[in-house]
């Protein structure tokens, strides 16, 4: 049980920690904000001995596998989003009410070769406002 | 028989034999009508059945495309092109020179009560002499063009086809439009409604400009609504030579003016209701100012037959944060590449992002009926307006917590993320800019998604800019802390208390304008040149004028620096600083009318310390004031966190536009586009361009119907919700409600502005009243005694500057566009969230100028 709740706050202080580490990387062009960056690191690491001395010396493991969680769930995160904005199903949608035709994604024959301007559609007007012929809409 | 009549002798003759369009037109000779005749269908029906054409409306026997370009190398009979000839010699002379003439169709059944076949046929101007018979076959050819056959298949039943057309003198407009005597969108019952535009109408037809727009409400004539359009282009309305170009520019002092003055607009009024009188109902005609005098060009009755604009799926808020910025409808190259690097919780419905309202229903923990979600999700009211929801809130946490743990760093990085570090975003757009295996999508997903999962913070400015959101709840904090231990405290201090940083990039950038006016005051020849109307000709000559070196050097930094802003940013096709830098002339100039004040980040500074003092002199708990303190410190910290990283986010869209202009290059260079045309398309659209041989008839038909559905969005407001049950406050007649963005009273007169780049001029102590803002606004801020735009929350753009400006700002006030005027003046009670009309004082300005 203590194992468990253990875990349950390093999750967070972990989030913490992580943050607090990376915005170091952030201000390394800054000599002030790194050293300030450096400073606010003392606080998760505090609170993170802390947990570690309430959880006991062999609790690391507890600990250790919050910080792999974290990072763990930082990479996959940011590579699902990756991955989820080029599926289809995951994009927003666009409908236009005047064709009452939604387009959804991958609906048009990408890369296929093929003239497909838009399927389905009417081309219902047509005209000319600049050099080259002489013609425009009546 | 003739084949060809005299318009004004068409009435006399059988519609079947000269359609409707020349019969109407004829019977409307008492107007001043320019002077043509009519080649007779019958004309047509003997052309085509000699030479073996099925007349029959039946698509299985049309022409196809071969066929279609076997007819257009047949000539008209002898007789029958004799007859044009002498018909067209009769026509009278300019200066001595034959006429220029319109060839357009007048095809039997066209312009019915219940099918105008509005823009199926062809129209050609300019036609000199020598093309009228040409041109007379390729108006009788448009009869089997695909749109027209679609349209026919849609609305007509079956008979046979007949086309007379109509051979006019083509008229030199300065000014044209088209009147409905009834609104056909049926928003506005009993009104009549006056569209126009700068030359010819064949720029407001085919969507390239947005025109000025009046409501004028038939019983007394009196102007209710008017939207004064963005008419960029014009087409023009005299042609010199035969290879002229058709599309100019329109000066940029005239885009934003109304293209007609109360007593032209009466008269245009007054042509549309005789033309109704007389021809027994509603009417859509078309009209031209030439020379002074208003020219009838045509009258047909206003369709009832069309098709009703589907109403989508599902509940759908807009979103607010986008509306705020810009309430235009987005062009269909940035609603597609925006929707694949948005996930699935909203939608594009015409151009506008709309937020699932059901999505919004299921995560929000609090207790409240639609209309007051609505009300949230608008950021009308506070949240602690309501109850928690707590099984709501326990099905959210999960969620929240998952999203704490894959991305609760950047959370964390984003309190202190050094505001310096965020320009290292700049290599990253032009690594990627320069990266040729990216397209404008893979672009725009690249930059807004991050290279890395442990890339610095900067590499991620929309992210931060989200995160940086949360002021808005330390703010609510910093209010309730005062309320409760310092009710001496004037809570009109906590906006200047919170602003007044010199780190954020949208008063630098307004202080850096600043220095290139002064540069300019220093150079009379510079300050000289900048007084000029043509200001778009300004770089060419700077780069040519031996004054002009240091003001060149300070532009140079300037657009450097921010050359990637504009207005609209969103908007992909919207063009910014770096390719037209005009906008910042006009501000400047407006500098150097209006005088000069203190640095702006000076002047927020100065009054954040006379807040400072108050808030000493007010809380004497020592803890309290220090826990203000801190408070006020954060919001102050996010406020410029938002700015500034707003300012790289946009970076990110003018990249992706950079790249899409490098495809419209190729295009156009190929001659299958046309400038401007690359963002009526969508990405795949374009794709399938590149990758076969694209029929540039039915290319140009497509983008052109989509210039048109998008200027008539441009010209509406966006529903706020659709399918939601709101319904917004009611206003009072000369009291205008809406949010307080930076508190304050202020009396002044009204300064319409609706773009900033065309007509942003304004005198001290105006208010200036805005459609919306954004940081090509900023400097309109400087005169202003107040401002008051029609969309926008506390957080958007117009409420941080005034803030830093300590100037009242009342946002989101609907409908005081349309009902305020150049010239009224009014009083601005931001505090209270109102404003009130006082007073007309210049009836003369009743438009932008």
């Amino acid at each position: 049980m203590k194992s468990f709740v253990a875990f349950v706050i390093a999750v967070p202080l972990s989030v913490e920690l992580l943050g607090a580490l990376m915005a170091i990387v952030d201000a390394r062009r800054q000599p002030d904000a790194r050293a300030a960056a450096v400073e606010r690191l003392a606080l998760p690491l505090l609170a993170w001995g802390l947990l570690w001395w309430w959880v006991g010396a062999d609790g690391w493991g507890v600990l250790l596998g919050a910080i792999a969680l974290v990072v763990a769930a930082h990479v996959v995160a940011f590579h699902s989003m990756r991955w989820a904005l080029r599926r289809p199903a995951w994009q927003t949608t666009a409908v236009d009410t005047d064709d009452a035709e939604e387009r959804a994604p991958a609906t048009t024959g990408i890369g296929k070769g093929e003239r497909n301007l838009s399927p389905g559609r009417s081309t219902d007007a047509r005209g000319v406002t600049d050099a080259s012929p002489s013609r425009a809409s009546d | 028989m003739s084949f060809t009549v005299r318009l004004s002798a068409a009435a006399q003759l059988d519609v079947e034999r000269v359609g409707a369009k020349a019969a109407t037109l004829a019977s409307l000779a008492q107007h001043t009508v320019p002077d043509g005749f009519v080649v007779t269908a019958d004309a047509f029906v003997a052309h085509f059945a000699k030479h073996g054409v099925d007349l029959r409306n039946d698509p299985s026997t049309a022409p196809d495309d071969p066929t279609l370009a076997r007819l257009r190398q047949i000539p008209l009979d002898r007789e029958l092109a004799a007859e044009v000839r002498t018909a067209f010699a009769a026509l009278p002379t300019t200066d001595g020179r034959p006429p220029t003439c319109v060839v357009r169709s007048s095809a039997v059944g066209e312009d019915g009560a219940t099918a105008s076949f509005a823009g199926q046929h062809a129209t050609y101007y300019y036609v000199a002499r020598a093309d009228v018979e040409q041109r007379i076959v390729d108006c009788w050819l448009s009869s089997w063009s695909q749109e027209a056959r679609a349209y026919r298949a849609r609305f007509d039943e079956g008979g046979v086809i007949r086309m007379a057309v109509i051979v006019q003198l083509m008229i030199p407009s300065e000014i044209s439009g088209v009147t409905f005597t009834r609104d056909p969108t049926g928003r506005q019952r009993d009104s009549i409604v006056v569209e126009s535009c700068w030359g010819l109408g064949a720029a407001l037809v085919d969507g390239r400009v947005t025109p000025d727009s009046f409501v004028v409400r038939r019983s007394d004539r009196a102007v209710v609504e008017r939207r004064i359009g963005s008419k960029r282009f014009k087409v023009a309305e005299d042609l010199l030579d035969a290879v002229g170009t058709r599309l100019q520019s329109v000066p940029r002092h005239l885009q934003r003016v109304s293209t007609l003055n109360d007593r032209q607009l009466n008269d245009v009024v007054e042509l549309a209701d005789a033309c109704e009188r007389q021809l027994g109902g509603p009417q859509d005609v078309e009209w031209a100012y030439a020379n002074g005098t208003l020219y009838l060009l045509q009258s047909r009755p206003i369709t009832t037959r069309a098709l009703p604009a589907a109403v989508p799926d599902g509940r759908w808020v807009v979103f607010k944060p986008v509306l705020e910025n810009f309430t235009d409808a987005l062009t269909p190259l940035s609603v597609d590449i925006l929707r694949r690097v948005l996930p699935p919780f909203g939608r594009f419905i015409d151009g506008r992002y709309y937020l699932d309202f059901d999505r919004i229903r299921d995560v929000v923990p609090l207790v409240a009926s639609d209309a007051d979600l609505v009300e949230l999700a608008l950021l009308k009211t506070e949240r602690n307006a309501y109850q928690v929801h707590w099984p709501r809130l326990l099905k959210s946490a999960g969620a929240i917590l998952l999203a704490y743990v894959g991305a609760g760093s950047l959370w964390v990085r984003s309190r202190h993320v050094p505001l310096e570090t965020l320009d290292e975003y700049r290599s990253r757009c032009a690594a990627v800019l320069g990266d040729s295996t990216l397209d404008p999508v893979d672009t725009m997903r690249e930059l807004l998604v991050g290279p890395g999962p442990f890339a610095v913070a900067s590499q991620f400015p929309f992210h931060v800019n989200v995160s940086a959101v949360r002021y808005f709840f330390l703010l609510d904090a910093l209010r309730a802390l005062l309320r409760r231990f310092a009710p001496t405290f004037d809570l009109a201090h906590i906006a200047p208390l919170c602003a007044g940083t010199r780190a954020m990039i949208s008063t630098q950038l307004i202080d850096d304008l600043r220095e290139m006016a002064l540069v300019a005051e220093r150079t009379p020849a510079i300050r000289q040149l900048l007084q000029s109307d043509r200001l778009e000709e300004l770089p060419n000559q700077l780069a040519v004028h031996p004054a002009g070196t240091a003001f060149v050097a300070s532009l140079e930094a300037f657009i450097a620096r921010y050359g990637h802003r504009g207005t609209r940013e969103i908007e992909l096709a919207a063009p910014r600083w770096q390719e037209d830098p005009t906008p910042l002339f006009v501000m400047i100039r407006n500098l150097l009318r209006e005088g000069f004040t203190d640095r702006l980040s000076d002047q927020a500074y100065s009054r954040r310390e006379q807040a400072d003092a108050a808030l000493d002199e007010a809380v004497r708990n020592r803890p309290i004031r220090a826990i203000a303190r801190w408070l006020a410190n954060r919001i102050r910290y996010y406020a410029t966190l938002r700015e500034n990283t707003r300012h790289y986010t946009m970076l990110a869209f003018s990249t992706v536009r950079t790249k899409a202009l490098q495809i419209e290059q190729q295009l156009v260079e190929a001659g299958v586009l046309r400038s401007d045309d690359l963002f009526y398309l969508t990405w795949d659209e374009i794709r399938s361009i590149d990758a076969g041989a694209p029929d540039k008839s039915r290319l140009q038909a497509l983008i052109r119907k989509r210039r048109l559905t998008h200027a008539r969005r441009n010209r509406t407001q966006p529903p706020l919700t659709i399918n939601v049950d709101y319904r917004p406050a009611k206003a009072t007649a000369g009291v205008f409600t809406g949010q307080c963005a930076s508190p304050g009273i202020v009396e002044g007169t009204v300064r319409l502005v609706l773009d900033p780049a065309t007509d942003g001029e304004i005198k001290n102590g105006e208010i200036l009243v805005a459609p919306y803002t954004d940081p090509a606004w900023t400097p309109l801020f400087l005169g202003a005694a107040a401002v008051v735009v029609e969309t926008g929350s506390y957080l958007s753009h117009a409420g941080t500057i005034a803030r830093e400006l300590g100037i009242p700002c009342l946002v989101d006030v609907a409908g005081v566009m349309a009902a305020l005027r150049n010239g009224q003046r009014i009083c601005v009670d931001a505090t209270q969230g109102k404003a009130f009309l006082l007073a007309e004082i210049d009836t003369g300005g009743d438009a932008p100028s």
